[in-house]
């Protein structure tokens, strides 16, 4: 006999894998480094090196401000609010929509994700025209409140907690609730007990990416807010934009990747140390009509509060772009096409719709890939080989930092070649899926984790290379969240979130664009006409969700 | 999982295929064909001009313009300041007098006399140095809804004194002039008429008389203001001398009088600006353009497209503007460089006195 | 054939092989029995290549697997549960195994087809997993694993989590279709009925080592040493007084005038006998399996004798 040789370490393979996913994970890496770390690092460092010295009592300054304290508060506290409220209110929801079957529902939750690309003036309006003195719910006094701005939270994020948490609730066994009902838990122990504890990983998910939107609200604090209200958002909007104060800016912005960093590492602590895997099911098999009159109330009263708290704005809305001088008439659909035609700015409806789905689509392509690869990496096959703990939650960072931040950092930071992007329709894109990519990423993690590594195993031993495990298991059972995120990500495009509304840009008109534009203008065509371009752009979404959520995986089986 | 492939394929050719086709730009000019200088025109998201006018400018020069909107004008013009060391244009337009000084501070302009200064009024050209010229004027000024005062038979209040009655309580919206540029010009008016040291005392009285603020035009003018699309709850705003002939000319079917009127005893004058950057490649190319934009041409289209007064003296006015559009006889005005030194601590001022 | 050489696999500071050989011929069953946590999963997982090995190799025909990935060691597993693929019915997770081998799709749900019949369900192959019950799974995941043709079938607590009714046909119905297939199994088991019914031989497994390896009967007649012992259900005692000695439960007899003498602390009934635990002075306690219509009640003193054939003793 030979004598036994010491093969390769005890980590050998792991090594491997861990050098596979790491090269995963480089490119995700290095969009994030070029197109966030770079910029923001570099508006930040001339913000603290005035006169090309380090200098860093602004930042003593700002900490030390009891105004600004009160401020960082403000944000800490009415993000916080805002995210629990949301979940609470959508969790019902994403129940609903997970369990049961009822007509329409594809539309349905096709509609819920249209309030989340509505520019915040058009909505603003659309409450003011409820909330306001001698609007219908004017007797509540909501107008300039805090109470507006949590409100308005849920509205634009709502969806974001119905759709992911209701897409892994959808996957979970219903008999395992049953079991526990069975052994005689109530329907609340049943839910905290069984229920809860598989969703928690996608709730974390939904609550960090609400927290960070409502942590970075801009719209939202000014316009319905009013001007009491202040965040480090839009006190670093007001540094940075009106006083042009780069040390002040900076010192803000630190604060505020600060506080993002830390809420994110405290939730993801709280999240629990690993996802468990899960025992997923179709969710096509989880869901079936409602059959008792209970089970009819509740989604009765979900679909109700959803056309109380969604429909209600998006109503008005519709109802003014109809609602012309003389009567209800397109006239104001047709103005989007005859006003100012002769001039430069003039751009045909069909075309801003054209350039909106242009760069949405491609903003999503973008997304899909570096969400989905740094998903993969940080989620895939292989558990106990991953990078830290923890970077799933930092990938979240670009949700976390101010917008305006992101944009001038663009604009010192990518002047140069080979990132000369300034005036370039690449940044556009590009812009856009520095916030869907993480979005994609924390959406298709949960799933990815919940996936009983024995699934890879079993395919690995039965033939498939790591390559065709990745396609045979991981792809097809992560799919649907794929597509939720992609939803997201073509949504987020749409509704031009991201850097690029405050920086230059070549004018490529956005329906946004276009809508912005309108508004800035006085005389009641304009008006009609933004408010007809936003029920255009709210189709456009509505149509593009549909159409992606009606997609379906054939051969596979429905997932 | 085909279908996933394929669709995955033909989302990235779809995107690709009508990228290469090119989203749709607004191009501030026609494609000459020959192969022209092309400049860049950085500028503010409200910048509109006939396409016509731009033709002609192309054709006349042979130069081509790309326009840059970069955001308000506070915005656009720290972007430049940002940018100077490699800048985003050739040409800026769209600093204001609140402005001017910030950017003349910084050297974001070289000098230039354009030969059709010397139709423009003395009084506009703030600069001695020429570094940037006066292009168009805007009166900020009250508007008023006027179906609301003939219903209440009152009259439409008269000066900024006049704001602070009771009979006029609970009727004002401004906007914040922390984030909106009209919102600053009626705070400078307001410093203007009582002094540096007497408009908090003003301001308190008009918050007793509870005066709403809001963020910006949009919202104060489309929202809250009464006169006007969307029938909010106040019938006195913030806004512009110009307001009230748009009122006309964008409205189906339009009305014989507008249904609003601006307030001409308590506007700020705001004067926008043209300058050619530091660091341009095509010094010639931008004069020809800062030329263009002072010429009669120029700034007869100007008033219908961004509801403006041409600085020109002589300018033909259109119809509507001739007929609606009044122009403040004496406009409170304030020197750029003390707007430059205040307008900080002044906002700030004005946040505590009015919103905390 | 295949041969492990002093396999040694180690989580972190845990030892959970430690130096396992073990040979399996062509067309042998084995079964590695033990409790849990005795390391015969993470031995199957080894020889799979799903956790590599410290030291040691893993030989087939002669070709060393060691570094050999999972996929190209055309080794078949079974897991206890769970392991269906929910995203495919019943014929796409058999003829999973095929594709991947590159067999067309049309020769792949053929054979799906065969094998289901094989297994009892013919006629399933558009059923969706979750429908399935938990016997029906398994006899799903049987199909999907063999549908390969791997050379070594390897099968972890398969019927681990079924009734014990299904178990037992199972049991039956796995042995035929080893014996039908000529299979070379390693069969993975804490449950000695199951080893002594299905195996060739049975490797006794204890803290990643193999205590015992031998046919089934030289296992149940003569277990090695004290833990293998107990784990069969021998009764280990020095109470005989012949030094320590393994005797089972149905080697001990009431009599009278038995030289050990004891009281009943436990009665238990059993379906053909009941099962007594007789507390014996200055000893542990002794399990004897008893027959007949007078069994003596809790609390009641006994007297017992061993069958000295059935005595097995135990190397101190």
């Amino acid at each position: 006999m030979r004598a036994l040789g010491v093969h390769m370490s005890p980590s050998a393979r792991i090594d491997r894998r861990r050098v596979a996913r790491g090269l995963l994970l480089a490119v995700p890496l290095a969009f994030l480094g070029v197109f966030f770390v770079y910029p923001v690092g570099s508006i930040i460092g001339r913000g603290l090196t005035p006169g090309g010295t380090l200098d860093l009592s602004p930042l003593g300054a700002v900490v030390t401000d009891p105004h600004l304290r009160d401020v960082a508060w403000f944000t800490i506290w009415q993000a916080t609010v805002s995210t629990a409220l949301t979940v609470l209110v959508a969790l019902p929801g994403a129940y609903v929509f997970a369990r049961y079957e009822f007509r329409g529902k594809r539309l349905v939750r096709a509609a819920v994700l249209v309030p989340f690309v509505l520019p915040t003036v058009v909505v603003g309006s659309a409450f003011l025209a409820l909330l306001g003195e001698g609007g219908p719910l004017g007797f509540l006094g909501l107008d300039q409140s805090v109470a507006a701005i949590l409100l308005a939270h849920v509205f634009f994020n709502y969806a974001v907690v119905v759709l992911i948490v209701g897409g892994l609730w959808s996957h979970l066994d219903p008999r395992q609730e049953d079991a526990a009902r069975v052994l005689g838990a109530g329907r609340w122990q049943t839910f905290r007990a069984v229920t809860l504890p598989a969703l928690r990983p996608a709730i974390a998910a939904a609550a960090a990416i609400v927290f960070l939107f409502t942590f970075t609200s801009f719209g939202v604090i000014l316009i319905l807010g009013g001007p009491g209200y202040s965040t480090l958002e839009t006190e670093i909007y007001r540094q940075t934009v009106q006083f042009l104060d780069l040390p002040q800016a900076a010192a803000l912005s630190i604060v505020q990747l600060a506080a993002v960093v830390a809420v994110l590492l405290v939730a993801g602590r709280a999240q629990g140390r690993r996802a468990q895997a899960l025992r997923l099911r179709a969710s096509a098999e989880t869901s079936r009509r409602p059959r008792t009159a209970g089970e009819r109330a509740m989604v009765g009263v979900n679909l109700g509060l959803m056309a109380v708290l969604l429909g209600g704005p998006i109503a008005v809305l519709v109802q003014r772009s109809f609602d012309t001088a003389g009567g209800y008439s397109f006239g104001f659909y047709r103005a989007l096409s005859e006003l100012r035609r002769t001039s430069t700015v003039f751009v045909p409806p069909i075309e801003a719709v054209r350039n909106s789905v242009v760069f949405a689509s491609i903003a999503t392509v973008i997304a899909l890939v570096i969400g989905g690869l740094a998903a993969f990496a940080i989620a895939g096959p292989g558990r106990g080989v991953g990078p830290p703990r923890g970077l799933d939650t930092l990938l979240l960072l670009p949700l976390g930092v101010s917008a305006v931040t992101i944009g001038f950092g663009f604009l010192i930071a990518l002047d140069r070649p080979p990132f000369d992007l300034r005036g370039s329709p690449a940044l556009i894109p590009i812009a856009h899926a520095l916030v869907a990519a993480p979005f994609v990423a924390r959406v298709m993690i949960p799933v990815l984790r919940s996936i009983d590594e024995r699934l890879r195993e079993a395919a690995a031993l039965l033939g498939a290379p790591p390559g065709r495990v990745w396609r045979e298991i991981d792809l097809p059972i992560v799919a649907r969240a794929m597509l939720v995120a992609a939803g997201f990500a073509f949504a987020i495009s749409l509704g031009e979130f991201g850097a690029t509304i405050f920086i230059a840009r070549p004018d490529y008109p956005t329906l946004p664009v276009v809508i912005f534009r309108l508004l800035g203008q006085p005389g009641p065509l304009n008006f009609g006409a933004a408010m007809a371009a936003s029920v255009i752009l709210m189709a456009v979404t509505a149509a593009a969700i549909f159409a992606i959520e009606r997609f379906r995986f054939a051969d596979i089986g429905e997932f | 999982m085909r279908r996933l492939l394929v669709l995955t394929l033909a989302v990235s050719i779809f995107a690709t295929v009508v990228a290469a086709a090119g989203p749709v730009a607004a191009t501030a000019s026609a494609p000459t064909g020959s192969s022209g200088t092309t400049i860049t025109l950085m500028t503010h998201d409200s910048f509109n001009v006939s396409k016509s006018v731009m033709r002609q400018f192309t054709k006349e020069t042979g130069v081509k313009v790309d326009v840059l909107p970069s955001g308000d004008a506070g915005a656009a013009v720290n972007q430049a300041i940002l940018t100077k060391s490699n800048p985003l244009g050739d040409v800026f337009f769209g600093v204001d007098n609140t402005l001017l000084s910030r950017a003349l501070d910084e050297g974001l302009f070289i000098p230039y006399r354009s030969p059709q200064l010397d139709h423009i009024s003395k009084d506009l050209q703030l600069d001695p140095r020429n570094r940037v010229s006066p292009v168009d004027t805007g009166d900020v000024c009250l508007n008023f809804d006027r179906k609301y005062f003939e219903k209440k038979k009152l009259s439409a209040p008269n000066t900024l004194d006049d704001l602070t009655k009771p009979q006029y309580k609970g009727l004002l919206v401004v906007e914040n002039p922390a984030t909106s540029s009209p919102g600053l010009a009626f705070l400078l008016a307001t410093v203007a008429k009582f002094g540096p040291d007497g408009w908090r005392a003003y301001w308190e009285k008009l918050r007793n008389n509870d005066v709403k603020v809001v963020d910006g035009w949009e919202q104060a003018y489309n929202t809250e203001f009464s006169g006007s699309a969307g029938k909010g709850n106040y019938p006195l705003v913030v806004s512009y001398a110009s307001s009230p002939p748009a009122e006309v000319v964008n409205a189906h079917p339009a009305p014989s009088q507008p249904p609003t009127g601006a307030l001409l005893n308590t506007c700020f004058r705001q004067i926008e600006f043209v300058g050619i950057m530091k660091g341009t490649a095509h010094e010639k190319a931008a004069k020809k353009l800062v030329d263009f934009m002072l010429s009669d041409r120029f700034q007869r289209d100007m008033p219908l497209q961004m509801y403006v007064f041409p600085a020109r003296d002589g300018t033909k006015l259109p119809t509507a503007f001739v007929k609606f559009a009044k122009v403040a006889p004496t406009p409170f005005a304030l020197p750029p460089d003390e707007i430059a030194r205040n307008r900080d601590q002044w906002i700030d001022e004005w946040t505590n006195t009015v919103v905390r | 054939m295949l041969r492990v050489e002093a396999l040694e696999v180690r989580y972190g500071d845990t030892v959970a092989l430690d130096g396992i050989d073990l040979v399996v011929e062509d067309g042998e069953v084995v079964s590695v029995l033990g409790p849990s946590g005795s390391g015969k999963s993470t031995l199957l997982r080894a020889v799979a290549g799903l956790e590599p090995p410290v030291r040691g190799r893993v030989v087939w025909d002669g070709d060393d697997l060691t570094g050999v990935p999972p996929h190209r060691r055309q080794l078949g597993l079974m897991f206890q549960d769970h392991t269906l693929f929910p995203h495919r019915d019943v014929l796409g997770n058999v003829a999973f195994g095929l594709r991947m081998h590159g067999v067309p799709a049309a020769q792949a749900a053929a054979r799906a087809g065969e094998l289901l019949t094989l297994v009892g369900l013919a006629g399933y192959e558009h059923r969706r997993v979750a429908e399935l019950s938990g016997g029906e799974q398994q006899r799903v995941a049987l199909a999907r694993a063999i549908a390969p043709a791997p050379r070594l079938l390897m099968l972890d607590e398969p019927l681990g989590s079924l009734d014990r009714a299904l178990r037992e046909r199972l049991m039956v119905e796995l042995r035929e279709l080893f014996t039908r297939l000529g299979l070379t199994s390693l069969y993975v088991t804490h449950d000695h009925d199951e080893a002594f019914a299905l195996a060739d031989r049975v490797a006794v497994m204890h803290d990643g080592r193999i205590e015992q390896l031998g046919s089934p009967i030289e296992v149940w007649e003569h277990p090695a040493n004290e833990f293998v012992a107990r784990f069969l259900g021998y009764n280990v005692t020095d109470a005989l007084g012949v030094g320590r000695v393994a005797v089972r439960p149905d080697s001990l007899r009431l009599d009278p005038e038995g030289p050990i003498a004891g009281v009943v602390t436990a009665r238990t009934f059993r379906r053909d006998h009941f099962l007594l635990e007789v507390k014996v002075a200055d000893a542990p306690s002794l399990e004897v399996a008893v027959t007949g219509d007078r069994i003596p009640a809790t609390g009641d003193p006994v007297r017992l004798a061993a069958d000295p054939a059935a005595i097995v003793p135990l190397t101190p």
